[in-house]
Parts: structure tokens; C-alpha cells; sequence
């Protein structure tokens, strides 16, 4: 199980580039696409996901081209995009089978993963309710459950966590570890603790462009003795900003402690400490490219 | 079976997803208010000046079906649009687009689910029929006089209307405001020539009015030698004093009924044709590189780089600049109104 993708490149009607010169390979695991807002996850999102074209480049799922013949991928995909919206007066349950029918399935076993999936997602109180009643998460947590359903070798999820609430969010992100392993998983999204929670392997993406393709100790190496923290008076924070990369702020009784990213000491009493990904985004985003 | 399968659930979701509406109900009201109209004489099918059939189940199911032809004919294509729009709106037309789900199998579905929606239409119509049949009639229920014209005229226009509101949806410049402005143009001006042509053409008689009116003047005719024919469908106006003549309904041949038939072909090329214009929710036209090849590098992206907060100030707004302004409003909602929903 394999998804290759080689200079990949699209081109919107204005002109813009939405991604250019995009190559990568991607095995059985969860691959967490980090960016920006416009870097181009999407775009790459739903190139993958046959619902646009590239304008350049091949894609390849197990050897067939998917830009020729989508159809052989989209038997085994599964598709939550960034902008999830639901048939209001239609239940969890209806819109579900609806879903399960258009992928192909057939009524039994789409009715027995349905069930199954209503507990994962914890909706089976809400199922026969209508979808217009739901709240902003649970719509997400529908999205999710369309996108399990047939059990997808390919399941790629845009901004899955957004409007989750923290516990949902865990849950979310467990159940991507134990749904990974023979299959492939994309997680686009630009909330880094939720790649840092799953991602086997991680790409970052600015202006079209792929930063780093590498796992997340690697990058995490990146950035080894380049963290730093220290307190510093509230009234000095202003001034901090401008000058150096800011990943965290803490307040004290006694000031504000920073957490900074810089090749070099920012300040005498600053003390190097252990890199997180979110340090590892900020510094390699704002490298190439201004501050995020 | 897989496709039927589809089909079904297609179909249903979206039936249901329309009957549960406000404005469902407010149509499904308006055409049993259309039905009462109907049998107390509001609405009145007459050959001019003053012929009006006597009240049987040819003439209730004539009446009916030219109650179907002109009003749901003409605004039950506003009624059952907007189900593609909805999928790209919502987002779930993406989700489709990631599935095994065909171009005609996607047209088809929606059109099968406006077909019902509008076929749920002609059934309370035929109820109203049935019960102004019963209550009012001259002569004992005659099932199939009343429901054939409503089957055979009423339910292939119908198809027909359906398969329209597919295809304007499947193509980008129709699906908003303009689409139904050139709709409701089309409907009275293609009627016409049908209508006054000297000869009956079946394959352009496609709202049934021809068919209607022939079968109904001659009836006029043997009853009332004098009569110089004509039909007259008028809402409001009772006519006193009419001269009733008995209508026995149309023959329902094969040379009658099978242009009725072409018409649910015709709606199938429809649906065909959107299955062709409809770009599977793809957000974005493919530019060939081949066009473009000496461009390589990548554009600014339209997202700019974010300045500081630091940097940046915000001008305080005090209260005396916090007003109701109507003029933008207006113009803001003008604008949304011409803009129309794509």
C-alpha cells in the first residue's frame, strides 16, 4: 500500500499556484500535513482526495495513476473536508446510510458499521436526532463516522479536530492511532498538538511549497538547543516580540516566562530547554518566510 | 442492483431532506388550497364563451391535470431546484465527489428525488380530484378517467420539469438567480406555438394543453354545433349561467399515449445532458500546463504575510460613530439579491 505523489503542481484560474513541485511518498501510517492557513493543505487535500485535478505531476495509488483512473482509489477512500456541512432535517442515522449507500455499500454491512460507528463517535443517544439540532462537534463527529465507513485504506481528514471539545479531541486522536497501521492516513490541520498526539511522520507546507518531509524526532532534532525560557518583567514582553520568536508565554507573580526559539542564547539568564513541535513549526515556518 | 440501491437512498435522502422543510409545507398548502380551488369553482376550465363540462371524472381529471400543467409546470421547478446547490453549499458534494458515485448516476438520483417530490404533488391534486368527483359530481367515480390525463399528461411534463431543475443546477451561469428568470420565460414562451399551431404536433405538446383543449373543444362541438371552440383556463372568474355539455375524456390510444412517453425520454436526455455539464464539485477548473509551460514559478500566495499585533494599531471607535446606517443595508442586501445563490 503505497501513495506516490511526484512534482505535483496546481494552478487556479488566477494564476496562483496552490501548490507546485510537490513529491512524496507515503506509506501504511498517520502522515500529519502541517501549515499555515493558504499553504496549501487543501489544495493538496483534495487533489488526493479526486476531487480537483493537478495541474502537473503524478499521483499514484499502488503503481495506478489516480489522476487517469480515480475511480480505483475512491473504492477505498475516505473524505472529511475542512468545510463539513450536513442535510439539516435529515437524522445521524438517515444521513449515514445515505453516505454508505453512495460509497457502495450494501445494506446489511453498512447498517452493522453504521451502529458500530455511532458508538465510536459517541452518537448513539443523538442518532435519531436531526442533524440541524447537533452542535458544531458533533456535526464534526458525523463527518468523521461518513468517513470510516467503508473502511477506507485511505482516510484523509481535514481540520478533523476543529470545534471538537478537549475530550472529543482525545478520543479523536485515539482512535486515528488504533485505526492506523495497514492503512494510510493523512491528517492535515495546523493545530500541532493534535500531529504531535498521532503522526507517525510529518510534512510541513508553506506557500506551496514542502518545508520538511521527515518523523517527528527528526524534526524534533532540528531544533535540539535552540528553545530557550526564562522570566522576564510583563513590561518587557512588547519589546521581546519584536526581537525573537515567541512559541509560549506563562504568567508569574514575579513576570512573564517566555519560551523563545533562537540559533542563540536571546538572553544571560535564558536556559536551553527541550524542543516541542510546536517549537519545531514556528522555527521552520518563520525561516522560510516571515514570522507566522 | 448496487445502482438501484444508490438510487434509492439517493433519492430518499434528498425527498426527505425537502419534505421536512417550512417551504414544503407551505407548497404542499398551497396546492390543496389549489385542489379546493378547483372544486368550488375558483379555478374554471371552460371552451369560450361559457362551455364548462358537467362534472364527471373526464372532465375533474382534465381539470386537474391543466391545474398541474400551469402551476406546477411553472413553479414546481422553483420548488424542487436547489437539491445540487445544497451539495455544494454544505460541503457534502465533496464528499461525494471522493466516492465511486457516477456523473448520470449522481443526475439521476436527484432527478428521481425532484420527480417524487412533484409526483407527491399530483397525488393530493388526484385526491382533491377524487373527493370533488364524489362530493359534486354528476356520475359515479370513474378511477381511470380521472387519473389517466394526470398519469399520461401530467407525470411526463412533470419528468420533464424535474429533469430542468437538474440541469440548471449542473450548469454554473443557470444555477442562481438568472437560471430562474430564464426559466420562467422559457415556460410561457415555448407554450405559445403549441397552443395556437393550426396542426396538434404531440412531441411539442409537452404540458398536455393541446391534447386537453382538442378533446375538450370537440366535445363542445357535438354538444353545441354553434361553439367556435377554443379553451379558457381563468383562476377568480365563476361563469354564470354555462352551458354544460358532457366531456368523455381523451381516447387513450396507442398514437396518444406514446408521445406522452417520448416526453419521459426526453426527461432522461435531460438528465443525461447535466450528468455531461456537471463538474463533480471540483472547486477549480485544471489549467494545462502544456499552456502555461514557461511559467514555473509559484505565485504569491493570495493569503499575505501576517504583520505583528505589535505593530499594529486599532483605531478606539466611540459611541457617536455607531449608528443604523438603512442606505448600506440596503445596497448590502441589494447586492446579495442580484449576487443570487450559485
Amino acid at each position: 500500500m503505497q501513495l506516490t505523489i511526484t512534482n505535483l503542481g496546481k494552478e487556479y484560474k488566477n494564476g496562483f499556484w496552490g501548490l507546485k513541485d510537490f513529491s512524496l511518498e507515503i506509506n501504511p501510517g498517520i502522515l500529519g500535513l502541517l501549515g499555515p492557513n493558504g499553504a496549501g493543505k487543501t489544495t493538496l487535500m483534495r487533489m488526493l482526495a479526486t476531487i480537483t485535478q493537478p495541474s502537473e505531476g503524478t499521483l499514484k495509488w499502488n503503481s495506478a495513476d489516480i489522476v487517469k483512473t480515480p475511480e480505483t482509489l475512491r473504492a477505498v477512500l475516505g473524505y472529511l473536508p475542512q468545510d463539513f456541512g450536513v442535510y439539516p432535517n435529515l437524522s445521524g442515522l438517515e444521513f449515514l446510510e445515505y453516505m454508505a449507500a453512495i460509497k457502495g455499500m450494501d445494506a446489511k454491512s453498512a447498517r452493522r458499521r453504521i451502529d458500530e460507528l455511532l458508538v465510536v463517535v459517541n452518537l448513539v443517544q443523538a442518532a435519531k436526532r436531526p442533524l440541524g439540532s447537533y452542535s458544531g462537534g458533533m456535526k464534526q463527529r458525523v463527518g468523521i463516522a461518513q468517513a470510516l465507513l467503508n473502511d477506507p485504506q485511505l482516510l484523509i481528514v481535514d481540520e478533523p479536530t476543529v470545534g471538537l471539545d478537549p475530550e472529543e479531541r482525545v478520543r479523536f486522536r485515539n482512535l486515528l492511532s488504533d485505526l492506523s497501521g495497514e492503512r494510510i492516513i493523512i491528517l492535515s490541520t495546523h493545530i500541532v498538538s493534535d500531529v504531535e498526539a498521532t503522526a507517525t511522520e510529518i510534512v510541513l507546507i508553506k506557500k506551496g511549497r514542502k518545508l520538511q518531509h521527515a518523523t517527528p524526532e527528526k524534526l524534533l532534532q532540528q531544533v535540539d538547543g535552540k528553545v530557550w525560557q526564562w522570566v522576564i518583567p510583563s513590561t518587557d514582553l512588547p519589546a521581546l516580540k519584536q526581537k525573537h520568536l515567541i512559541s509560549g508565554t506563562i504568567r508569574h507573580q514575579d513576570g512573564v516566562q517566555v519560551r523563545v526559539v533562537s540559533d542563540v542564547a536571546p538572553a544571560a539568564e535564558s536556559q536551553s530547554i527541550a524542543p516541542s513541535l510546536e517549537d519545531v513549526y514556528l522555527y521552520l515556518v518563520s525561516q522560510n518566510g516571515a514570522r507566522p | 442492483m448496487k445502482t438501484l440501491h444508490i438510487l434509492y437512498y439517493m433519492a430518499r435522502a434528498d425527498f426527505l431532506e425537502r419534505t421536512r422543510r417550512y417551504s414544503f409545507l407551505i407548497m404542499l398548502g398551497l396546492v390543496i388550497w389549489l385542489g379546493y380551488a378547483s372544486t368550488t369553482g375558483m379555478i374554471v376550465l371552460s371552451v369560450p364563451p361559457d362551455y364548462v363540462g358537467e362534472i364527471n371524472s373526464p372532465w375533474v381529471g382534465a381539470l386537474m391535470t391543466a391545474t398541474v400543467s400551469l402551476f406546477l409546470g411553472w413553479f414546481g421547478f422553483y420548488l424542487v431546484k436547489g437539491s445540487v446547490s445544497r451539495d455544494y453549499e454544505t460541503g457534502v458534494g465533496q464528499i461525494m465527489a471522493t466516492t465511486p458515485l457516477s456523473r448520470p448516476l449522481y443526475a439521476l438520483g436527484k432527478w428521481l428525488s425532484n420527480f417524487a417530490v412533484l409526483g407527491i404533488m399530483i397525488l393530493i391534486l388526484m385526491v382533491a380530484g377524487i373527493l370533488m368527483n364524489l362530493l359534486v359530481g354528476k356520475s359515479t367515480l370513474d378511477l381511470w378517467a380521472l387519473v389517466a390525463p394526470l398519469l399520461l399528461i401530467s407525470l411526463p411534463f412533470m419528468a420533464i420539469v424535474a429533469a430542468l431543475a437538474v440541469l440548471f443546477e449542473t450548469i454554473g451561469w443557470l444555477r442562481g438567480g438568472l437560471g430562474n428568470i430564464v426559466y420562467f420565460f422559457m415556460f410561457i414562451v415555448l407554450l405559445v406555438p403549441n397552443i395556437e399551431s393550426p396542426v396538434y404536433l404531440p412531441l411539442l405538446d409537452y404540458a398536455g394543453f393541446r391534447l386537453l383543449s382538442d378533446s375538450m373543444i370537440g366535445a363542445a362541438k357535438a354538444a353545441y354545433p354553434e361553439s367556435k371552440g377554443g379553451f379558457n383556463f381563468t383562476f377568480g372568474e365563476s361563469i354564470t349561467n354555462p352551458h354544460i355539455f358532457r366531456y368523455e375524456g381523451i381516447a387513450w390510444t396507442s398514437d396518444v399515449i406514446l408521445p406522452r412517453l417520448f416526453f419521459l425520454l426526453v426527461a432522461l436526455v435531460i438528465v443525461m445532458l447535466a450528468a455531461v455539464f456537471f463538474d463533480r464539485f471540483n472547486p477549480s477548473r485544471v489549467i494545462s500546463v502544456k499552456k502555461k509551460a514557461g511559467k514555473s514559478s509559484v505565485s504569491e500566495p493570495a493569503i499575505s504575510e501576517a504583520i505583528p499585533v505589535a505593530q499594529v494599531h486599532l483605531t478606539p471607535l466611540d459611541a457617536a460613530h455607531t449608528r443604523f446606517r438603512f442606505g448600506a443595508l440596503l445596497i448590502a442586501e441589494l447586492k446579495l439579491l442580484l449576487k443570487g445563490r450559485r
